[in-house]
């Protein structure tokens, strides 16, 4: 699954360290993983964590199960996927935090209602 | 950038049309497809294999190479090919490349074709996704075309109001030009209440926002527009030819706009038309929230405007019934059908005096880039 690009961001979420690519010259963040900049074209670039914090965009409920479309609050050119768990609809807009999901061999996101920085349990 | 336009416009036309039958199983290969579209196309133009001189098609790896089809029909001379990587985002440019050939002259007579056994032999959506951006889908159950519409489909319609009626009335629109259609494979009329009460494929999609699953081929022949004017039909001139643009869906500010927005200028500007000129549109619909973007995106109404655009009906869209009803050719039927209203020979769908027609490709959902066309009457 994961690519020469993109091994060492799933390597961060099976430690649940959720960060994404920061351009070294411009500070710009991108994601999904890739060498180059698409603003400065610069190939220098650092890992730096974010906020695991992002909007819901979209949804759909698929086969029974609801997988959402997030944008993230860091970064409004990022885009991400993730299961969706709780009894409810999503809401548009509304803010969601990463949950980290452990696999076997995986670890994947589920994207989880609030910010829990604000009832003081950290990210997990 | 202004870009000089070199000697392009209309240049070049589509001097012939050739189907095979649609089907859900034909029976046989996509190598027997694709050699009876071209002849059928040859046939229609009034030339013969002896005329081609290029073959182009676009392929998944589900079917037959020109450099398979030319030897099977035992072309003489077979001077240029293109065996262009891709889906339905690519699907016009084909045609667009094959009159890039023609208008500089590396080549006199192509034939354009897409042959599939979509139902029968290669599904769409089960081959592997080589992007390398599904590996952050995939592992929630994301993965199809229909899925990835229907989230961009709920985008739209948080964002701009749009609605499942909107959805559902074109739906119905183009089942009712395909109960027109001798070749299309769906001729039973629906209703919107038929539509409301289709089930979820994945929500907010039902079955009647998708496409069909076909067996079949489609062929054109493009040739100078000078030659075409001695052939046996109305030559149908290719005014302009646009592909590329787009943003991938994973970085992109806004997933209500598609590459067809970047697009749409160049088009236009290339024919020295505008949206006000087209009479009929023919646009890819493998989902029917594609045709609603793309109303938008190639300037027919306002950003947001689509849904209750569509619904009204005022522009004819996918005559011939579209993916949704006619059948999925992957593209190329959608240009055929353009083609058959200029010509003025769409019999009782025609849309009376069409001139000028637009025909599109998948607007960048899936891959982040489209193609489409501008065709008029000589
Ligand atoms: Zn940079």
């Amino acid at each position: 699954m994961a690519d020469r690009d993109s091994a060492q961001w799933w390597e961060a979420l099976r430690r649940h360290e959720f960060v994404v690519q920061g351009c070294a010259d411009c500070g710009r963040l991108r994601f999904p993983s890739r060498a180059y900049c698409a603003g400065c074209r610069s190939r220098s670039w650092r890992w730096q964590a974010v906020e695991p914090l992002a909007r819901i965009e979209s949804w759909i409920v698929t086969r029974g199960h609801t997988v959402v479309m997030v944008r993230l609050e860091a970064a409004a050119d990022c885009v991400l996927y993730g299961h969706w768990r709780q009894p409810r609809a999503p809401r548009p807009g509304e803010q969601v935090h990463v949950a980290y999901e452990d696999a076997d061999d995986v670890t994947v996101i589920e994207w989880r209602p609030g910010n829990t920085l604000a009832g003081g349990r950290g990210w997990n | 950038m202004t870009k000089r336009l070199l000697g392009f416009r209309d240049r070049t036309a589509v001097a012939g049309v050739g189907y095979t039958a649609f089907s859900k199983n034909s029976g046989v290969s996509t190598l027997t497809l694709a050699c009876e579209a071209v002849l059928a196309a040859l046939a229609d133009a009034g030339l013969t294999a002896d005329d081609v001189d290029g073959l182009a098609t676009h392929r998944v790896g589900d079917s037959a190479a020109p450099s398979l089809v030319g030897p099977a029909l035992g072309l003489r001379a077979p001077a240029w090919y293109l065996d262009q990587f891709g889906g339905g985002s690519v699907s016009h440019s084909v045609l667009g490349q094959a009159a890039l050939a023609v208008a500089a002259g590396l080549a006199e007579t192509v034939v354009c074709y897409r042959a599939i056994n979509a139902r029968s032999e290669f599904r769409m959506g089960q081959a592997p996704n080589p992007s390398p951006e599904a590996q952050y889908q995939v592992p929630y159950g994301y993965a199809a075309p229909v899925q990835m519409y229907a989230m961009y489909a709920r985008a739209h319609m948080l964002k701009y109001g749009t609605k499942a009626e909107h959805f559902g009335e074109l739906a119905v629109a183009q089942r009712a030009y395909a109960v027109k259609n001798p070749r299309a494979m769906m001729r039973t009329p629906i209703t919107l209440d038929d539509y409301l009460a289709s089930r979820w494929i994945a929500e907010p999609l039902r079955l009647f926002d998708c496409c069909l699953e076909t067996d079949g081929a489609c062929a054109l022949v493009v040739t100078t527009a000078e030659r075409a004017r001695d052939l046996r039909h109305p030559a149908v001139l290719i005014s302009a030819a646009a592909w590329g643009g787009g943003e991938s869906p994973l970085s992109s500010t806004d997933v209500t706009t598609t590459a067809a927005a970047e697009l749409a200028p160049r088009l236009y500007a290339q024919a020295g038309l505008g949206p006000a000129d087209i009479d009929v549109a023919e646009l890819y619909d493998c989902f029917t929230y594609s045709v609603i973007v793309q109303l938008e995106d190639y300037g027919f109404c306002a950003k947001g405007d689509g849904g209750p655009f569509a619904a009204a009906g005022t522009l004819p869209v996918n005559t011939h019934g579209g993916f949704l009803s006619e059948g999925y050719v992957h593209g190329i039927n959608h240009i055929a059908e353009a083609v058959s209203q200029l010509r003025g020979t769409a019999a009782d769908r025609q849309v009376p005096g069409a001139q000028v027609a637009l025909s599109t490709a998948q607007p960048g959902y899936v891959l982040p880039a489209t193609s489409a066309l501008i065709l008029r009457r000589s």
